[in-house]
């Protein structure tokens, strides 16, 4: 059975946003978040069958077994996001952390950014932006949980209390979540929950270990270059932007074992270059290596280092683009010296320079492709482009 | 193409590779071990760090070749070395880790050190991590994770 009710507090998303509960195959209760939800999937309307799979816009699973496995929108990349959301989910719910695991989320729409609409990290948004989201996910689940909990017992829902992935009654009933998970998957979601008030934090605000330390420490955990099966393309790349391959000579690759093609791509900013294709890393790099490309500048933008400040200079006097204006910038013209001081700033090109090298990995199954890669923004679109 | 018989992880192992594949790749694409990472390929970040004959290595730059009957252990192996074991769980308690990219060749020039050094002063553990580099800059958190392994293991 399958119940969904309109979220007023969602409305920070810009399309009709709907919590639904469902009973997995597996059992247990599964929180997903649907955007413009069919009516025949609403109260009232026909149950549909449990998914025979993980639906893609689940956020949060109690499983039978007491694990809470809850969906992260965001990429993990350092900063720690992969066990903070589920902190803040977590906390809301009462459940026992040490049962909780990560997941990282498929690209789809209900896991865009509340705030930007895209799914993606950036700009210090994970927390900001869904704070209230995870909260609330984390608030409704106990909800439902704690309704067949007082079912049961014949209690008011709001004499009960939960902790660590308990519920316990006014007369020293308890019940595990995991136990009331299937029944709750019955119940309908609150439109309005309360949250709790700040002081009532169990997680959030405090430092707790990250979720994903393990697998880093003993190098279990996947990144793109570690999936298994793959060939391996690596690129000749102009020496300018820009610039394109004139003619290569690919004999010496061509004759090595591994090699599987040699071919001219299109590179950053018009330009091209030579891609090889090998079973194995080394073979490619070795054989680029030994390509002996000549290159065609003639279109090529001749950059100079310090042609290029004087103009960035003249730009920075334009009157530009105004993000934020605070205050009165003309008051400041009335400030004499010596009060007055007046500089300039130049900033090097800083790029994040992680540790792992720029890789993408696209698995093709029939009709369907897999990309592994360093996105920041994980929504593809059909054309390709993230 | 060269036939290797290596000892990995106390296995031994054979493979059919070029003789200029460094290890980092027999270790990843041969023998589908791939806790050992690839940083920069030029020896200057420390990513791929391993044991050969008990010496931390950069596996990027070393070629299968030269390996010969030394013993190779990596990464996979820590969970069963009484140091490598202890200095995993410092690092957890210490919560190091970030995006973990570098963790691997760390945990390996850690376990390197305090195999060599029981009781490494600051020094030493400068001297001996200075060639892995973390771009999280978790560099504090990995000296107090040493001192803590260290502790432990008197």
């Amino acid at each position: 059975m399958s119940t969904a009710i309109t979220n007023p507090h969602d409305q920070q998303l810009d399309r009709r946003s709907f919590l639904r509960v469902s009973v997995t195959a597996a059992g247990g209760l599964l929180v997903a978040l649907s955007l413009d939800l069919p009516a025949a999937a609403q109260e009232g309307g026909q149950p549909p069958p449990p998914p025979k799979v993980y639906p893609p816009d689940a956020f949060v699973h109690v499983r039978p077994d007491g694990k809470i496995v809850i969906q992260v929108n965001r990429l993990e990349f350092g900063q720690g996001v992969q066990t903070a959301l589920p902190m803040i989910l977590a906390d809301e719910l009462d459940a026992d952390w040490s049962q909780v695991v990560a997941e990282l989320a498929p690209a789809g729409e209900v896991y865009k950014d509340p705030v930007f609409g895209i799914q993606m990290v950036g700009g210090s948004g994970s927390i900001a932006h869904s704070f209230t989201q995870y909260r609330e996910l984390g608030a409704k689940t106990r909800a439902m949980l704690v309704t067949v909990a007082a079912k049961r017992w014949n209690v008011a829902p709001d004499t009960c209390r939960t902790e660590a992935s308990v519920v316990r009654g006014p007369g020293g009933q308890s019940a595990r979540y995991a136990e009331l998970a299937t029944d709750a998957a019955r119940q309908p979601v609150l439109a309005t929950v309360r949250l709790k008030n700040p002081s009532e934090f169990r997680l959030v605000g405090k430092k707790i270990r990250r979720l994903d330390s393990r697998p880093k420490c003993d190098g279990s955990l996947k990144f793109g270059l570690d999936l298994p099966g793959m060939k391996v393309a690596v690129v000749a790349h102009p020496p300018v932007f820009g610039a394109k391959v004139k003619s290569f000579d690919d004999k010496a690759a061509r004759g090595i074992e591994g090699v599987r093609d040699v071919f001219e791509i299109p590179v950053t900013r018009g330009g091209t270059g030579v891609a090889v294709v090998a079973d194995k890393f080394w073979t490619a790099k070795r054989e680029r290596d030994l390509l002996k490309i000549e290159w065609n500048f003639s279109d090529v933008e001749r950059a100079d280092s310090s042609q290029l400040r004087e103009k960035y200079k003249q730009l920075a006097r334009t009157a530009g683009m105004s993000s934020v204006a605070r205050g009165d910038a003309k008051a400041l013209e009335g400030i004499t010296a010596p009060n007055r001081i007046v500089a300039e700033y130049e900033f090097p090109y800083l790029p994040h320079a992680p540790m792992e090298p720029l890789n993408t990995t696209v698995r093709f199954a029939g009709d369907r492709a897999e990309a592994w890669a360093r996105f920041t923004v994980s929504d593809v679109r059909p054309d390709g482009d993230c | 193409m060269a036939k290797y018989q290596l000892n990995i992880n106390g296995q031994r192992k054979e493979v059919t590779v070029d003789p200029s594949t460094p290890l980092l790749w027999v270790l990843r694409e041969d023998l589908k071990m791939t806790g050992t990472k690839y940083g920069c390929g030029v020896s200057a970040c420390g990513t791929c760090t391993v044991h050969v004959a008990a010496v931390a290595t950069r596996s990027c730059m070393f070629p299968v070749s030269l390996i010969g009957a030394r013993p190779v252990v990596t990464i996979e192996a820590m969970g069963e070395d009484p140091v490598g074991r202890v200095v995993q769980d410092a690092w957890l308690e210490k919560d190091v880790v970030q995006c973990g990219y570098c963790q691997s060749g760390q945990i390996m020039s850690a376990v390197a050190l305090l195999k060599h050094t029981p009781r490494p002063t600051d020094t030493n553990i400068e001297e001996s991590m200075g060639g892995n580099i973390c771009r999280y800059a978790t560099y504090v958190r990995i000296r107090e994770a040493i001192k803590v392994a260290a502790q432990k293991l008197k």
